[in-house]
C-alpha cells in the first residue's frame, strides 16, 4: 500500500480546490453578513428585498461547508499540482490581458491590442518576434476594419486608437 | 395548418434580403469556432456575439442560430480529426470517430456526421414546430406559484445532472442566484451587494459574464493544455464517401437518436450530454454488432451527432416558450435575446410571431446550408484545424474584451468580464460546472418576482406551493432531483 501523504504534500497537491473552496466559504458568510443589512422599506410586499438573498446566503454557506468538507476529506485524490507550467502561462495570459485593459484607455484599441497580441503569441511560443509583430498587427487592424469600420461597434479609442 | 403558414412565413424572413447570407454566415464562422478543440457552442456563440451588436433582433438572432448550429458540426470536426470534444454533448462522437479517422475513414465519418446532424436537426425542428405554440399557450396559464416552482425545479435538475459532485452543481446555481441579486431591486428600490457603485446598479450584466466564464476560462484551460501537449495535427482524411453497407447499417439510427435526443433535450438541464449518451446506449442495445462500438462502428457515431442536433431543438422549446433555458448554450442565446430588448416566454409567440418564426425558419435554413456547404467544404475545414492554436486564442481574447466592452461602451464591463474568467477557471479547474451558474444567473430575477408575487397573492400563506397541483408536482420533482444523487451515489458505491 502507497504511504499516507504528508499534511504538506496534501495541501500543496489540493491547493487550488482548497483556495477554492476557502473563498466559497468566505464569500458566503460575507454574501449573508451582507444580505442582513439590506434596507427594507416600510411598505411593501410581505417578503421584501432582503428574505431571497438570506435564503440564498445560508444554502450557499451549508454547501461551501460541505464542499470543504469534503476537499479535505478528499485531499489525497486531488491533484491540482499536475501541470504547474502549464498552470502558471494560464496565469500569465490573463495577466497580459489585465495589463491589456489597463493600458486600453489610455493608448486606445490600435496600440493596445497589438502590443497585447504580440505578447500573448511570444508567450504562447508562436513563430519569431517580428511574424508575431506583423501578426498582431493583422490581428488588430481587422478588428479595427470589421468592428469599427463595417458594423459600427464602438471601440476604446485614444491617441493612436 | 397555421403552424405550416406560420413557418412559411418564418422561412421566409429567413431567406429573405441579407438574413440568408448571415445565416450562411453565421454557419460558416460558426463550424470555423466550433471546431477549436475545447471551443462547445456556448462558447462559440458568446465569442461571436458582438458580430450580432449592429443587426437588427430578428436578423441577430437568426445569425446566432447559424453560429448555433455552426458551431455544433464544428464540435464534431474536431472530435472525429483531433479526438478532442469541443463540450461535454460532443465526446460520444469520439468513441467511434476517432476509430474511424485512424483507420483511414475520416472522410466517411465527417460525411455520417453531417448527414445524422442533418437528419437530428430537422427531425427535431419538425419537433420544435408542432409542439412549441401549444406549450406557449399552455405556459399562459401558469400563475406565479408553478413558474416559481417550474424554474426552481429547471436549476434543481440542472445542478444535479452534473457529472462528479451534485453539491458543486448546487453550489454553481446558488453563486448565479446570489450574483444575479446585485444591483437595485426592482420590487422596492433598495440597493443591494452595490457598495454605492453606481455601475452596479443595473445589476451584473448577463452577457458580461457569459463572455467571462466561456471566452476568458476556455482560452485559459486551452493555454495550459498547449504546455501539457495535447494538442496534435490532424490525419489525412481520406475518401469522402460512405460504403453502402455503412449507409445500410445507419439508416433506422437517424431516426431513433433523433427522436431521443429532442425528448432528452425538452427536459432542462439535460441537454446533449445525456441524449447523445442515451442514444449511443440505445443504439448499442439494438446493434447486431456490439463488439464493433468503439473500434469504428458507423452507428456508435450516428447516433450521437443525430441526437445532439434534435435535442438543440428540444432545448429550444423551454426558451421560447417558458423563457427558461435548458442548456448552457440556450442560456447564452437568451442573453444574445435579452440584449436585443426580447424577453422569451409564453407571450414571446403571441407579441413577436415575426422574430419568433423568423428564428425556427432561420434553424432550418441553417440546418439545410450546415450540409450543402460543409458537405463539400470538409477538405478546407479540415485545412483550417491546422490554423495554430495560439493564433486562434489571441483573437478569442481580443474579441472577448471588444463584446464586453462595447455592450454599454463601459471599461467596467471589460473588468467585470475578467473576473468571470477568474472564476471561470477556478470552477472549472475544481470540478464545480459552469452551466448551472449562468442558468442561476438568468432565471434569479424571475424565480424572486414569482415568490414574492405568489406570497403577495396567498397574503404570505407558502401553503400554496403544495396546494395547486401544478406547482406540487415541480415540488415533488424538485425533490426528487435533489434527492436523487444522493440515493443513487451509495448505490453505485455498492455495485
Amino acid at each position: 500500500m502507497a504511504p499516507r501523504p504528508s499534511l504538506k504534500q496534501r495541501f500543496t497537491r489540493s491547493y487550488l480546490h482548497l483556495l477554492t473552496g476557502i473563498l466559497l466559504l468566505v464569500t458566503s458568510v460575507l454574501y449573508l453578513w451582507l444580505a442582513t443589512n439590506v434596507r427594507v422599506p416600510p411598505l411593501g410586499d410581505p417578503i421584501g428585498p432582503r428574505f431571497f438573498p438570506l435564503g440564498l446566503g445560508s444554502l450557499l454557506l451549508i454547501f461551501s461547508a460541505l464542499m470543504l468538507g469534503s476537499i479535505l476529506w478528499r485531499s489525497s485524490e486531488q491533484n491540482d499540482a499536475d501541470n504547474i507550467p502549464g498552470q502558471l502561462q494560464a496565469w500569465a495570459v490573463l495577466m497580459l490581458l489585465v495589463g491589456f485593459v489597463l493600458v486600453l484607455p489610455k493608448a486606445g484599441f490600435l496600440l493596445s491590442s497589438t502590443a497585447f497580441a504580440t505578447l500573448v503569441l511570444t508567450l504562447i511560443r508562436f513563430r519569431s518576434w517580428p511574424v508575431n509583430v506583423l501578426t498582431a498587427v493583422l490581428i488588430a487592424g481587422s478588428f479595427h476594419i470589421v468592428f469599427r469600420v463595417w458594423l459600427g461597434v464602438p471601440l476604446p479609442s485614444l491617441a493612436l486608437g | 395548418m397555421d403552424v405550416l403558414l406560420n413557418l412559411m412565413s418564418g422561412i421566409q424572413t429567413a431567406v429573405s434580403g441579407p438574413n440568408l447570407l448571415f445565416i450562411l454566415l453565421g454557419a460558416s464562422v460558426g463550424t470555423w469556432v466550433g471546431m477549436l478543440p475545447g471551443i462547445g457552442p456556448a462558447t462559440a456563440i458568446a465569442v461571436l456575439l458582438p458580430f450580432t451588436f449592429s443587426l437588427d433582433p430578428t436578423s441577430a438572432l437568426i445569425m446566432l442560430s447559424g453560429i448555433y448550429f455552426g458551431a455544433m458540426y464544428g464540435g464534431s470536426i474536431a472530435s472525429i480529426m483531433l479526438n478532442i470534444p469541443g463540450d461535454a454533448s460532443s465526446v460520444m462522437s469520439t468513441l467511434d470517430g476517432y476509430p474511424m479517422t485512424q483507420k483511414g475513414r475520416a472522410g466517411a465519418a465527417l460525411l455520417l456526421a453531417a448527414t445524422a446532424s442533418f437528419v437530428g436537426g430537422t427531425l427535431g425542428l419538425i419537433g420544435l414546430t408542432l409542439i412549441a405554440e401549444p406549450v406557449s399557450r399552455l405556459a399562459l396559464r401558469l400563475g406565479p406559484s408553478e413558474y416559481f416552482m417550474l424554474m426552481v425545479f429547471a436549476l434543481a435538475a440542472t445542478a444535479s445532472t452534473v457529472q462528479g459532485s451534485a453539491v458543486k452543481g448546487f453550489i454553481s446555481a446558488l453563486l448565479g442566484l446570489a450574483i444575479a441579486t446585485i444591483g437595485i431591486d426592482l420590487q422596492s428600490g433598495s440597493s443591494r451587494f452595490t457598495f454605492g457603485t453606481p455601475e452596479l446598479m443595473d445589476g451584473i450584466p448577463l452577457l458580461v459574464a457569459i463572455i467571462g466564464v466561456y471566452a476568458v476560462t476556455e482560452v485559459m484551460m486551452t493555454v495550459e493544455g498547449l504546455v501539457s501537449g495535447r494538442w496534435q495535427a490532424p490525419k489525412a482524411i481520406g475518401k469522402l464517401w460512405a460504403t453502402k453497407a455503412e449507409w445500410l447499417r445507419v439508416r433506422f439510427t437517424f431516426f431513433r437518436a433523433s427522436v431521443i435526443g429532442f425528448l432528452v433535450g425538452l427536459m432542462p438541464g439535460a441537454g446533449g450530454a445525456v441524449a447523445t449518451l442515451l442514444a449511443y446506449s440505445t443504439e448499442m442495445r439494438f446493434s447486431r454488432r456490439r463488439d464493433e462500438f468503439g473500434k469504428g462502428a458507423p452507428e456508435g457515431l450516428v447516433a450521437p451527432e443525430a441526437a445532439n442536433n434534435a435535442s438543440v431543438s428540444g432545448a429550444l422549446v423551454p426558451l421560447l416558450t417558458l423563457g427558461i433555458p435548458g442548456s448552457s448554450a440556450t442560456a447564452v442565446l437568451l442573453g444574445a435575446l435579452m440584449m436585443h430588448g426580447i424577453q422569451p416566454g409564453p407571450r414571446l409567440f403571441v407579441e413577436q410571431p415575426v422574430l419568433t418564426w423568423g428564428v425556427i425558419g432561420g434553424l432550418y435554413v441553417a440546418n439545410i446550408a450546415l450540409l450543402v456547404l460543409n458537405v463539400p467544404l470538409i477538405g478546407l475545414w479540415v485545412r483550417i484545424l491546422k490554423v495554430p492554436a495560439a493564433l486562434m486564442m489571441t483573437v478569442i481574447l481580443v474579441l472577448a474584451i471588444v463584446g464586453s466592452f462595447s455592450l454599454s461602451n463601459s471599461m467596467f464591463d471589460v473588468w467585470l468580464m475578467l473576473l468571470f474568467g477568474v472564476l471561470g477557471y477556478l470552477m472549472r479547474k475544481t470540478g464545480v460546472p459552469i452551466t448551472p451558474m449562468i442558468l442561476g444567473l438568468v432565471l434569479s430575477g424571475m424565480i424572486e418576482q414569482s415568490l414574492r408575487q405568489t406570497l403577495s397573492l396567498s397574503g404570505s400563506d407558502w401553503s400554496v406551493f403544495v396546494t395547486r397541483p401544478v406547482s406540487l408536482i415541480f415540488l415533488l420533482m424538485t425533490v426528487a432531483m435533489i434527492l436523487l444523487p444522493l440515493v443513487a451515489k451509495p448505490r453505485r458505491g455498492q455495485q
